[in-house]
């Protein structure tokens, strides 16, 4: 019996994120069925906090879909995690800045803030019910011991699983093994890795973290994505069907893609 | 030193490249940080219709049989495959001869051995077998293939366990390692470190659009036209503040420049910084106003604006 891995499918979220791509809310509703259909295991069908239109988008996505986890992603701040309720999805997804960049220069706070907020909002949304997971952005760049010092309190909180992403895309496998390996071992979450494609080894580096014990995986169709893209949905499931089960199968991820692809090109 | 050999001139012999462009295509890879440049019978031969080849140490020709070699002299080294020494796993081999030797299979005439192969080595124990490779006494050159997409990542990783030969081709054409990718990755690894900004990738790109006829995707690792345009909010934000933020490295280290767009994903940030760029006065625009716009106008088009529809809108608003 093989080991199961988790594809998170982001095409919604971090894929819509591709610089000049504009998803039309019909358009989202179709990607989302068809990720349904393929089984996925989880949607990330996109920001609350973006606006009415896209929060319709999701509530619509939410009711339509049978198979797949609707997930929501969210800032470090209670009003976002608000308009999320909003969408009532299955899961609300935190993201948490982590690197000393992003902490001090981006959010212009320190790491007691930063603590303490994470805390706030994982508490918001457990008490009314939700499932919660956590993004470690930027932690390829983040101190490993403040990292562990999060997951380990994270833990407490009862969140379903840490994201660790590659937020600018510098990993290797060799690094994201060893990282991965630490966060597991140190914290005893389930990991899900975010890889970014910046030095054309998203899919390798996926591969790696699968191999290191991370059970979900982020992809996105055709690796669209924040600058050189995402996972590709496609080629990491070629890739990984090796080695793991994985609910999607490859011919039906290829179907998906087509179809998704038509859309993306227009 | 790791020594890259680039095998782009020795993979576009299924394309019609003329010879003038074959000849920029590689006066612009002799300016990169490689050791060999490797091309075939046919690039060469359209190579020197046109002119002498650029100056450079390690050229090197791929030949199909030994009497090649005599034919084409000159050359650093001759790449020959090598079907008779059998395949390791599903790697195979090629030699790399040396120039003006009586040819045999002895220590005399041979220079390196390539091992062509891999791809699926990234889900199996890698490390075990490049470290059983680099323990022999035969100084290896692997070229791993990319049917895993996974090629870049096992040359770096070869690089890593202490490998100092790989080849790879530009884009990664021939199912190949891209060497754009290679390059920035042992540069961010601090395992070779490139001494100057690589200016010459985009118009390489250019010349290889032309020769290819393909388009290469604008989000394309390291050569992507697209790869350093910023829209999300979060990320403008970030980029503004410090462009380390949201950037592996700088943009101009490969000869690109980083752009703030506006669109469906846009915040304040994002149109302060287009006003700014576009050196329109903010004093008299409602930000808020214009995000909206710009948000709509995105949606109802499905893609992102471009400067000339910013300044209309801004006009209107």
């Amino acid at each position: 019996m093989r080991e199961q891995r988790y594809i998170v499918d982001t095409t919604l979220r971090d894929g819509e994120q591709s610089p000049g791509l504009a998803f039309r809310q019909q358009d989202k509703l179709t990607i989302a069925t068809l990720l349904d259909e393929a089984k996925v295991y989880q949607i990330e069908a996109g920001i609350p906090a973006m606006g009415n239109l896209e929060k319709e988008a999701i509530c619509k996505i939410k009711d339509s879909c049978k198979h797949s986890l609707i997930s929501t992603w969210n800032r470090i701040n209670k009003a976002d995690i608000e308009h999320s309720f909003d969408c009532q999805p299955d899961l609300i997804h935190i993201s948490v800045p982590v690197s000393v960049a992003q902490i001090y220069e981006k959010l212009r706070k320190d790491k007691v803030w930063l603590k303490e907020n994470m805390i706030a909002c994982v508490e918001f949304a457990r008490e009314k019910g939700y499932q919660v997971s956590v993004g470690f952005e930027d932690a390829s760049r983040a101190e490993l011991e403040f990292m562990l010092e999060l997951g380990t309190v994270l833990k407490r909180y009862e969140v379903c699983y840490l994201r660790f992403a590659d937020t600018v895309g510098i990993l290797t496998p060799a690094s994201t093994q060893q990282k991965i390996k630490a966060m597991i071992e140190y914290t005893g979450l389930d990991i899900e890795f975010h890889a970014h494609n910046d030095l054309g080894m998203a899919v390798a580096n996926s591969i790696s973290a699968a191999k290191a014990g991370a059970k979900f995986i982020d992809t996105t169709i055709a690796g669209i994505g924040e600058r050189t893209g995402n996972c590709d949905f496609t080629q990491f499931i070629y890739t990984a069907s090796t080695l793991y089960d994985i609910s999607s199968d490859f011919a039906v991820a290829q179907a998906v893609t087509k179809q998704v692809e038509k859309i993306v090109r227009k | 030193m790791i020594c890259i050999t680039d095998n782009t001139l020795a993979c576009l012999d299924a394309y019609e490249a003329t010879p003038k462009e074959l000849h920029e295509l590689l006066k612009l890879l002799v300016t990169l940080p490689i050791r060999s440049i490797e091309m075939s019978i046919l690039a060469y031969e359209k190579l020197i219709s046109f002119a002498p080849l650029p100056s450079f140490e390690n050229y090197l020709l791929k030949i199909n049989n030994l009497c090649q070699l005599k034919k084409y002299q000159g050359f650093a080294g001759y790449m020959f495959p090598a079907a008779s020494f059998g395949n390791v796993g599903n790697a195979s081999y090629e030699i790399n001869f040396k120039n003006d030797q009586d040819i045999g299979y002895n220590e005399e005439c041979i220079q390196g051995l390539r091992m062509i192969g891999f791809a699926d080595r990234i889900c199996s124990d890698v490390a075990s077998e490049f470290k059983h490779l680099l323990a022999t006494k035969v100084k290896f050159e692997i070229c791993p293939q990319n049917d895993f997409f996974c090629a870049t990542a096992l040359a770096v990783e070869w690089c890593r366990l202490g490998g100092k030969k790989l080849v790879a081709s530009f884009t990664g054409i021939g199912n190949q390692a891209s060497l754009e990718e290679v390059l920035l990755a042992l540069h961010l690894e601090k395992q070779q470190l490139l001494t100057e900004n690589i200016c010459s990738f985009e118009r390489m790109k250019q010349v290889f659009e032309k020769i290819t006829g393909k388009k290469i995707a604008k989000n394309k690792a390291i050569i992507g036209e697209e790869i350093f345009c910023v829209e999300a909010g979060i990320h403008v934000d970030g980029i503004v503040k410090n462009p380390e933020i949201y950037e592996p490295y700088p943009p101009e280290l490969v000869g690109n420049k980083r752009r703030v767009i506006v669109g469906k994903h846009s915040g304040k940030s994002a149109i302060l910084a287009k006003l700014s760029e576009l050196q329109i006065d903010k004093e008299n625009v409602d930000i808020e106003k214009v995000l909206q716009a710009v948000k709509q106008k995105s949606v109802e088009k499905q893609q992102s604006l471009t400067d000339e529809e910013f300044i209309e809108l801004i006009k209107v608003v």
